[in-house]
């Protein structure tokens, strides 16, 4: 049942930079149009699996 | 078969409100290296569902022990004390200002944040909330042109807080 439950959570991690964003680590991570917020969404057993990775390294 | 109809109702019900839990963490950077930080825990989707489950179980007599337990309200206060803990000690850390709580009660979303003055003292922070591991674990680096979020520890901090609560309400 809590298998269940945490392949159901969503888990979102949103950074914001104050220059533009040059690169990213993270392949499954999306940086928004005006290049100054990057955005990782998951699920909470994705990470509990390691099935993704919750690094993100952010040049800007 | 009324109970039958009600107990599957009830698996329906947890496969689809699951859906609904979002965790939130946002860092902003400035360009002097500190910032603000939001972590925000929103069950407003689960609870709506909750309680037409709960009404559902509430219409039947002969699973109205089941339907028995802590009540919303005494839930949302057991989350609220929680982030209030983690607030007061957070607002004790060197370079940390502007803490604040948000307890929706009604619409189950939480949330703290507050304001940093580099990676250090962001990382004093939220090792202060949380999980209470041991501490020295850095979870975000800043220096002049990169921002760096460890890989670690996420769903430690973030999930146990939350899970508390998921976990009464399938009792």
């Amino acid at each position: 049942m809590m298998q269940a439950i945490l392949s159901e959570m969503k888990y979102t991690i949103q950074v914001t930079v104050p220059g533009n964003v040059k690169k990213v680590s993270n392949k499954d991570a999306v940086t928004s149009e005006d290049k100054k917020k990057v955005t990782l969404k998951s699920s909470m057993k994705d990470i509990a699996d390691k099935n993704v990775s919750t690094e993100l390294k952010i040049n800007y | 078969m009324k109970k039958i109809a009600i107990v599957a109702c009830g698996f329906f019900l947890l496969s689809t409100l699951t859906g609904c839990i979002d965790f939130f963490e946002e860092l902003i950077v400035n360009e002097k290296g500190g910032g603000h930080f939001v972590r925000k825990l929103d069950m407003s989707e689960m609870m709506e569902m909750t309680k037409t489950l709960s009404q559902t179980a509430k219409d039947s007599s002969s699973v109205k022990a089941e339907a028995e337990g802590p009540s919303d309200q005494e839930q949302a206060d057991d989350m609220g004390r929680s982030m209030l803990e983690d607030a007061e000690a957070i607002k004790k850390v060197n370079g940390i200002s502007n803490v604040k709580v948000t307890q929706d009660t009604i619409n189950s979303i939480y949330a703290i944040e507050f304001d940093f003055n580099n990676d250090v003292a962001l990382n004093n922070a939220l090792n202060e909330s949380g999980s209470k591991k041991p501490k020295a674990d850095n979870i975000y680096s800043i220096s002049k042109s990169w921002v760096t979020r460890m890989e670690h520890n996420s769903v430690d901090d973030i999930i146990l807080p939350g899970m508390k609560k998921i976990k009464m309400l399938l009792k």
